[in-house]
């Protein structure tokens, strides 16, 4: 094959085209831009999200060959001479961290890490740069009980220069540290979390009241005679199981990062899902697209051909212009892409940190492999919606090609085969939907609505069709834009799938999100019943991680016109290698003061049964993902060792993602030891103010720290704050959907009012007004608007099913109740409608600014 | 005021000011009480228990070796509370194994803070125990060694009998290393101990003995602001006889008048030596890799004792270069004596130190 004069054929042909016909062309070029944008937003917030992460695990860890950690709770520090006596072990050295909060710097906290920089040396990610210069710095280091090392970014925020010190508390200790240090990442830890500090293993434990805990054991082993340390590791991890205690997990340490990648990985598919759909959309309108192109240049490559153009080369042409044109798309959308990722990177952050894991990400990350892959992905889509309309134009005779006339419209083509396709992907949304619930594989949910997505955009022409053999309009522009609509199905076609598809997401997307927050809201208002919430200021910011001052407790019982006070500890955990919450509370206040929402209990009363003995009470989505129902055992592995526990029964509950196991709080102390606490509910007397018990609450734990103090209207804002926050990605994702889809209507008119000046010249030569033209556009504008919009309000319900009952249940196990927002829909429909006819303006001004001689002239 | 505040902290902070003199200095000669005194020193800042030694396998093949433990005190009390893992010391723990014969040089080191019983060291008796590195006088007065690094391949199992009694090094045990008062150690020797047992090299044990030195000094500051470093040896003669020097170096490589040694005869009591009463002259140079000049071959003469000859080392890498303990590099090495006394043949072995080439010393070690 020779390339040569095709290339030159197409630089000549093509680039003549796109300067001729700047607008189509430019609409072409924004869909794939906000296509390809979207999907590196979201593919760069991911990435960011997870090597910050991997970063920040790396910084506190190192890269041991073998890790201990304590599952939920601390480990005794002597476990680390277990691993220090064997021989299979090179280094051993122990961490403990912990989140304080900063009294003198409102909304900021440290992760902070104590380390042994002796036994680290060979682990450490980082190097503490020496801020006084002076030898007795390092000794500082160890010998010193207030010294620490901050991040850079960090102590420029708190305005922290070498030598000054900082306030910080934790579960009720309060240290005043000193800077000594700055912590230099070092330079592949990219986007490690600026609020870990690093100080000696000595410094946190007797600053904090840590003595004789750690957090984690990290060790370096030695490679057997094949150089590997795999055998190495199982072997130790044989010596030592007998030994550990039952809330230890120990191991690999990839696959502490590996859990959390999966743990996330829910939330990133969501996100990718729909990224993804805005890709689809795009790919609807360059097809669009290229197809009106193709029919408006039917001659010109008739003549190409007549002049010895092969087909193949016809394609090649057709589909390298729009690989051009993407090319320019990718690379701008890429652009694009990169600042929305800039704008999403601090919500998605909050949502991680509030459902998963601490995570704190200040900038974003590039992978030029993802922009790289992104681009492709563009010009795939790009490639693959022209070869369709290209492969149509190669086999087009130079014959017919070259005859003058109906260029433009032509008979419309069978409507069964998409009938066929559109009950073909019903059939897969029905298929996949069941393998999400059943066969327990909940990805397949994903491609359930995408299934019932495409089904919606292969009806379009067929319910345009459908709506075109309703009577028209009785008034003469009504006539020709009903017959115009008609024979401009080919390519209305596709703008009304491309609408429909974006309508049907943007209204099972909003259905999906307020029925959900209605629930929640709902649920709020029965099981919140306390009149104040006590808890460590960040946990606001760092999730349930700091405990709070034992001592609150005590002081909130003493304070006057308080007449009870509920505890609640909340430890994240992973039973049986998912993700849980493990919670605890004083069931009796519970019970009295703020009964819970039974779905299924043993006989007998739950509370009773779980203050007397091992029972727990699980939360519907940990009854669901784990398929265990009450008198069932889930086993929980504590410091003094595995207990099984009875389920009691189910109830509902919104608060964890991940189920929650919820036990009273003397079985909680018997068998896990731990006495810390995370938040407080108060309870009033009648008739006191709230407001007057937390101001006087907030005064007497003021110089305990920063402390958040809820009235019970301020907690519900704060939770469905926190609730819009989870899915502000998705709805900028579903504005995004819209703006494509809309561009697509004026992309879809454009190309038609090209095509049809000929048409148009002759109705303004016979006497149409400029008006009627316009009027004739627009109506034929609302005629596709109807036809997307139409069959997007009906799939959005599917699309909303398929969210709530299939996504949800497989990946969440929430019960989702259904509220149909009408207002919101009908303001979804009305802005459709009307962007529909807005996006109709330009050509339809266009077209009826033709002068009929011009439009008349043969081309 | 701010920057007042933080510019005295900086000037205490380096100066060391803000402490009052906690530790014990080497002022005025110790009172000796032995075992006790094998046993650690707590109040004094540093203190090292060191052993060298040249050992021949069942062949006759030359090797040499050292094991040596440090602590290092970084404060009198630890000022953290309620943890198991405050620093009141460091320790550092120093092996080397030389095999003449394939030119191999091998090191290995260790540093802690001895939490949680990593290291154990008696205040009664010399019972040392550092990460799994031992030294231990056993009843009938041996030392018993013991230390290996899988890392490196290298290790040794050694017993070490003294064939004389310690010596007091200086003024009875008091070892001045520059006129200010204080700028001195604790210090005593046994000179020759008969030693067995085995040598580890790439993995490889070898059954070795020999003769070996060992040194046991405690001090606070032991040397002068502007010391540059130290050039020490210790040589055991095929006569019976040892002799231990020491050139304390001040800038210009100058020999501080401080300097001493220590000539101790087969038979009798030995005799103290002043910086007047030897030489040493460097005879070659050893350039390391990273660009430090070593001294490297010596000619020594005692004129009093109407001894000379040359110390040339068994092999010229002997440097440790010790990334843990903040890249400090030190030359120790197994040499040999050649040369004459009293007009006849004199031959022997022994240990050279060579310290601050290569890296400045201790900042620990002034104050």
């Amino acid at each position: 094959m020779n390339w040569f004069p095709t290339l030159r054929v197409f630089l000549s042909h093509g680039g003549r085209d796109f300067f001729r016909h700047k607008t189509l062309s430019l609409l072409n070029l924004l869909a794939l831009t906000v296509g390809v944008a979207a999907i590196v937003a979201i593919q760069t917030v991911n990435e960011t999200a997870l090597r910050s992460f991997r970063a920040s695990l790396d910084l506190v860890a190192g890269r041991p060959d073998f890790t201990i950690e304590g599952q939920g709770f601390r480990l005794p520090e002597k476990l680390i001479l277990l691993l220090r006596n064997d021989p299979a072990v090179r280094e051993v050295t122990p961490t403990i961290q912990l989140v304080a909060s900063l009294p003198d710097h409102p909304g900021e906290f440290l992760h902070l890490v104590g380390v042994d920089p002796f036994s680290n040396q060979e682990l450490v990610t980082y190097h503490l740069e020496d801020a006084l210069r002076s030898p007795t710095d390092a000794i500082a280091f160890v010998s010193e009980s207030d010294t620490i090392a901050l991040t850079r970014p960090l102590a420029d925020r708190l305005h922290l220069r070498p030598g000054d010190t900082l306030r910080a508390v934790s579960a009720g200790h309060q240290a005043n540290l000193r800077v000594r240090f700055m912590l230099e990442p070092s330079s592949d830890l990219l986007g490690a979390d600026d609020h870990l500090a690093i100080a000696d293993i000595a410094t946190v434990q007797s600053s904090f009241g840590l003595g004789g805990q750690i957090d984690r054991i990290e060790a370096l082993l030695r490679p057997d005679a094949s150089g590997k340390i795999t055998a190495v590791r199982s072997s130790l991890l044989e010596r030592l199981a007998p030994n550990l205690p039952a809330h230890a997990r120990a191991g690999s340490p990839e696959r502490r990062g590996q859990e959390v990648e999966k743990m996330l990985g829910a939330f990133q598919l969501n996100l990718t899902a729909l990224s993804l759909i805005a890709l689809v959309v795009g790919m609807f309108l360059v097809t669009n697209t290229v197809a009106a192109n193709v029919a408006r240049r039917r001659a010109e490559l008739g003549l190409l051909r007549s002049l010895g153009l092969d087909r193949r080369s016809v394609i090649i042409l057709i589909v390298g212009e729009s690989l051009l044109l993407a090319l320019l798309g990718a690379g701008l959308g890429i652009f694009l892409g990169l600042q929305v990722a800039r704008i999403l990177l601090q919500s998605v952050s909050s949502t991680v940190t509030s459902h998963y894991v601490l995570l704190s990400m200040k900038d974003i990350i590039v992978n030029p492999w993802s922009l790289l892959g992104a681009g492709l992905a563009g010009l795939l889509a790009a490639g693959l919606a022209a070869w369709w309309p290209a492969r149509e134009a190669s086999l087009v005779s130079p014959m017919d090609a070259l005859q003058p006339g109906n260029s433009a419209d032509r008979a419309s083509s069978p409507q069964s085969p998409f009938l066929r396709a559109s009950l073909l992907c019903l059939f897969f949304t029905l298929l996949f939907s069941a393998t999400a619930l059943y066969a327990r594989i909940p990805r397949t949910g994903f491609l359930a609505a995408l299934g019932i997505l495409l089904a919606a955009a292969f009806l379009a022409p067929v319910f345009g069709r459908l709506l075109g053999g309703l009577p028209s309009p009785p008034i003469a522009s009504g006539k020709l834009a009903h017959s115009a609509f008609l024979r401009g199905l080919h390519r209305h076609g596709l703008a009304a799938a491309a609408l429909s598809v974006a309508v049907a997401m943007a209204i099972g997307v909003t259905i999906m999100v307020h029925s959900f927050r209605a629930t929640v809201d709902q649920w709020i208002g029965e099981s919140i019943k306390a009149d104040l919430f006590i808890a460590p200021s960040t946990n606001l910011i760092a999730g349930a991680l700091e405990p709070l001052d034992p001592q609150a407790e005590t002081l909130a019982l003493a304070t006057p016109g308080v007449r009870a006070v509920g505890t609640y500890r909340e430890i994240r955990l992973f039973l049986n290698g998912t993700p849980a919450k493990l919670a605890a509370c004083r069931l009796e206040i519970l019970r009295a003061y703020n009964p819970l929402t039974f779905l299924s209990t043993l006989p007998g009363d739950p509370y009773e049964l779980c203050q007397k003995g091992d029972f727990a009470i699980i939360s519907e989505n940990f009854a669901r993902r784990r398929q265990i129902k009450p008198g069932d055992t889930v086993f929980l592995p504590t410091p003094t060792g595995t207990h099984p526990l009875q389920v009691a029964a189910i109830f509902r509950d919104y608060t964890s993602e991940s189920g929650l196991l919820l036990l009273d709080r003397s079985t909680y102390r018997r068998l896990t030891q731990d006495q810390g606490l995370t938040s407080l509910a108060i309870h009033l007397e009648p008739g006191i103010s709230p407001k007057t018990v937390g101001d006087s609450l907030r005064e007497q734990l003021r110089p305990r720290g920063e402390f958040l103090v809820y009235s019970q209207a301020g907690l519900r804002d704060e939770a469905l704050r926190i609730f819009d926050r989870s899915f502000a990605v998705t709805a900028l994702l579903r504005t995004l959907a819209i703006a494509v889809a809309a561009l697509g209507v004026t992309l879809s008119l454009t190309a038609l009012g090209v095509e049809r000046t000929r048409e148009i010249g002759i109705l303004r030569a016979t006497g149409a007004s400029r008006n009627q033209i316009l009027r004739t556009i627009m109506i034929e504008a609302a005629y596709l608007g109807a036809t997307g919009i139409s069959i997007g309000l009906v799939t959005g319900f599917a699309v909303a099913l398929i969210l709530m009952q299939v996504i949800n249940r497989a990946f969440f196990g929430w019960t989702i109740d259904w509220h149909t927002p009408y207002p919101s829909l009908l303001g979804i429909i009305l802005g459709m409608m009307i962007a529909c006819l807005l996006a109709s303006l330009p050509p339809a001004w266009r077209a009826s600014r033709l002068s009929p001689a011009e439009a008349l002239r043969s081309e | 005021m701010k920057t007042l505040i933080s510019f005295l902290y900086f000037f205490l902070a380096a100066s060391g000011l803000h402490a009052t003199e906690p530790w014990a200095r080497a002022i005025t000669p110790w009172s000796w009480s032995f075992p006790r005194d094998h046993g650690s020193h707590p109040e004094f800042k540093t203190e090292w228990w060191y052993l060298t030694g040249n050992l021949d396998d069942e062949k006759g093949n030359p090797y040499g070796y050292e094991l040596t433990f440090f602590r290092h005190g970084l404060q009198p009390v630890a000022t953290q509370t309620n943890s198991g893992w405050a620093v009141r010391d460091i320790f550092f723990g120093h092996l080397a194994v030389t095999d003449v014969r394939s030119g191999k040089f091998l090191f290995s080191e260790k540093i802690t803070r001895g939490a949680l019983g990593e290291v154990v060291i008696s205040q009664k008796d010399m019972q040392v125990q550092l990460a799994g590195w031992t030294l231990q006088r056993k009843p009938d007065s041996t030392l018993a060694m013991s230390a290996s690094d899988p890392t490196t391949g290298i290790g040794l199992d050694l017993s070490a009998t003294p064939l004389k009694p310690l010596i007091l090094q200086g003024e009875r045990g008091l070892s001045r290393k520059s006129a200010t008062p204080g700028n001195a150690s604790h210090y005593y020797s046994f000179t020759r101990l008969q030693t067995t047992g085995q040598l580890e090299i790439a993995g490889k044990k070898t059954p070795v003995k020999g003769l070996s030195w060992f040194d046991h000094e405690f001090s606070t500051s032991a040397l002068g602001e502007n010391q540059e470093g130290w050039d020490w040896f210790c040589l055991q003669f095929d006569s019976g006889d040892e002799l231990m020097l020491y050139r304390m170096r001040n800038p210009g490589d100058r020999t501080d008048p401080a300097s001493s040694g220590t000539w101790i005869p087969a038979h009798g009591s030995s005799l103290p030596l002043k910086s007047s009463d030897f030489t040493i002259v460097p005879l070659d140079e050893w350039k390391t890799s990273s660009g430090a000049t070593y001294p490297s071959g010596w000619k020594i003469s005692v004129p009093s004792l109407q001894l000379s000859g040359e110390v040339q080392p068994l092999l010229l890498d002997q440097e440790l270069r010790l990334q843990r303990t903040g890249n400090i590099r030190y030359w120790e090495g197994a040499c040999r004596f050649a040369g004459t006394r009293q007009g006849k043949p004199l031959s022997g072995r022994g240990y050279t130190e060579l310290t601050g080439y290569a890296s400045p010393i201790g900042q620990g070690m002034k104050e």
